[in-house]
């Protein structure tokens, strides 16, 4: 009976995490709309609820109900693996984020990097995608997609790396603990910046966008897809957003630490706040070129991380 | 070790959630068939379906090498990175040594034009 | 009990995938059969104790070579990608050249005496792999560094078929 109850709570887990992920892109769906409106000096949504609130529950409603177009032209296998393949980490990260000093499902001792081993999932994904769908705008933007995401790992992982000098562990829950005085973002701010351009550039956000730049080439890696295969595209990218959001939170912003409020309540304001700043970033600069994109990553980001790890380093030592 | 077996449990379960997914929505979807409908799309016109047959040319090629490259860099720094603070100045040189060979190998690509898009 | 299946489940996961990327016609298909066996001897490492090595080889085999190998299939000219149909003299080939390596390695193997012993497995910390590079191993430790100069290097002139091959 031991077993049948791990079993029942493990399915529990996955009851509640696959619930908070369709609950927060159908949220950052309805969010980004108004925040774009609002910039935009629009309204947004207004119909379906209190200021459009249940608009996002409408479109989903309808998006689980269209067809599933499945051209004739593809590679099979790749094509139908792909959406799985883009949800299946992202609920798999879910596991080790902690909202609270005993609100966590897994406490790994390898917790950031396990958050990064299961990003690459995802970039296969988009691979197989755009390989499978035998269309030149999904081959197009998924080349452009992986090419970023391999450029703009390597400063999110140097940046990174002087948060993880000073507490001296790779626990997500440790990193939080180290944190109880002092955010590191005030010991790191240069690390911090890095680590926020770079993770735009790794959810294919804009002005990175260019993976799905849709005035190109369509709709990039999903343009052959539809109904709910479309959707799991979007949920994970979405979801993908609230996981950087989250790392950066843990790792830059104290976690659940702050005065006053329950811990979950800091740790989802923390991270909302910093998706507000990514939607804000989306609607105020124009994306830029792949060349601008491979420069800034190569020869800006990577060799500030390294002036910033080295200069941890030494003060770490004095 | 650690007891991993929940996590891979989940995993399974979570990958069966997805398939379930997928195969549900396939039920309760219309289904109309129409020939241009399944066509590969391109805006109006005959599509280019040959892709797989072409060759592809890749400029992301040299930065997949050279994430490759960086990456393992990385990964041998996070080792040390964690013991960073108890180690004594002679391991920190030992890095130091490790550091001055990733940036003679980064100032070279740089000097080769390999971080330069053309 | 449940814990054997998982490992079977894996340990079955290298082997089969592995066996199919090596059969299988199409390359991008034999390539995502070749993560599928990188991904599950991530999964292998889990049951030895070492979850940094685990996460290690999922970020830089899956990760990194996993996606390589598949630029690489992009780039290869188009004569590779069809359904090439067999020939007899190839296969004897491919046979010799595996063949001898096999002979060849297990004759090593067999002059060698392999101590057998029973260890207990710990849980290998990453400060104590980190000390352990450091200090033990610290030869290697470098020598890994000089390496992956050489590979920096290498991947330009590979990347442009030549030193001169870039203006």
């Amino acid at each position: 009976m031991d077993m049948l109850l791990v079993m029942l709570k493990i399915g529990m887990y996955a009851a509640i995490v696959i619930g908070f992920i369709t609950v927060n892109a159908l949220f950052l769906v309805w969010m980004e709309r108004k925040v774009s409106a609002k910039i935009q000096l629009r309204h947004g949504p207004m119909e379906v609820g209190w200021h459009g609130t249940f608009q996002t529950f409408a479109d989903a409603i309808k998006l689980f109900g269209k067809e599933l177009i499945t051209p004739v032209n593809i590679d099979k296998v790749p094509y139908l693996l792909a959406p799985m393949l883009a949800m299946f980490p992202t609920i798999l990260i879910f596991l080790v984020i902690p909202i609270g000093e005993n609100l966590h499902i897994l406490d790994l001792n390898v917790g950031v990097l396990y958050i990064f081993a299961f990003s690459a999932l995802g970039v296969l994904s988009i691979f197989m995608a755009g390989y499978g769908s035998n269309n030149k705008y999904s081959m197009l933007g998924a080349v452009r997609g992986v090419a970023q995401s391999l450029a703009y790992e390597i400063p999110l992982l140097l940046s990174i790396l002087g948060v993880i000098m000073i507490c001296g562990t790779l626990n997500l829950k440790g990193i939080v603990m180290a944190q109880d005085n002092v955010w590191f973002v005030l010991y790191q701010p240069l690390a911090f910046v890095i680590f926020f351009i770079s993770t735009l550039a790794e959810t294919n956000r804009a002005p990175f966008d260019l993976p799905e730049a849709e005035s190109e080439i369509i709709a990039g890696f999903h343009t052959e897809y539809s109904g709910i295969r479309f959707a799991m595209f979007f949920l994970s990218e979405y979801t993908h957003m609230f996981i950087v959001s989250a790392l950066a939170t843990i790792l830059f912003l104290g976690g659940w630490n702050g005065p006053f409020l329950p811990e979950p309540v800091w740790f989802l304001l923390k991270v909302y706040f910093l998706i507000f700043m990514m939607m804000w970033i989306r609607f105020t600069f124009p994306r830029i070129r792949i060349d601008q994109l491979m420069t800034l990553g190569w020869k800006i980001l990577i060799p500030l991380a390294l002036v910033n790890l080295l200069v941890t380093g030494i003060v770490l030592k004095l | 070790m650690g007891d991993f077996t929940p996590l891979f449990i989940y995993g399974g379960l979570v990958l069966f959630v997805t398939c379930v997914m997928l195969v549900m929505t396939g039920l309760f979807a219309p289904f109309r068939t129409s020939e241009v409908k399944f066509q590969t799309y391109e805006s109006g016109v005959q599509a280019e379906t040959a892709l797989f047959q072409k060759r592809f040319p890749l400029k992301h090629y040299l930065v997949a090498l050279l994430f490759l490259v960086f990456d393992i860099e990385v990964v041998f720094l996070y080792p040390w990175a964690v013991v960073a603070k108890e180690i004594g100045s002679f391991a920190f040189f030992e890095m130091a040594f490790f550091m001055v060979a990733l940036l003679v190998g980064f100032a070279y690509v740089w000097r080769k034009g390999g971080l330069t898009w053309d | 009990m449940i814990k054997e299946l998982i490992f079977l489940l894996f340990a079955g996961g290298a082997v089969g995938f592995a066996l199919l990327a090596v059969s299988l016609k199409n390359l991008f298909h034999a390539a995502l059969c070749l993560a599928a066996t990188l991904f599950s001897v991530a999964g292998i490492f889990i049951f030895l104790g070492s979850e940094f090595l685990a996460v290690i080889q999922l970020l830089v085999y899956f990760g990194a070579i996993g996606i390589l190998i598949i630029f690489t299939i992009m780039i290869s000219p188009p004569a590779l990608l069809k359904n090439e149909t067999k020939s007899v003299s190839k296969f004897f080939f491919a046979l010799a050249a595996a063949g001898s390596l096999f002979f060849i390695l297990f004759a090593l193997l067999a002059q060698s005496t392999l101590e057998t012993e029973t260890v207990e497995l710990g849980l290998v910390s990453i400060s104590q792999l980190g000390t352990l590079l450091l200090t033990d191993f610290v030869f290697p430790f470098e020598v890994i560094a000089l390496v992956l100069l050489l590979a920096i290097v290498g991947a330009i002139i590979h990347a442009w078929g030549g030193a001169e091959g870039h203006e």
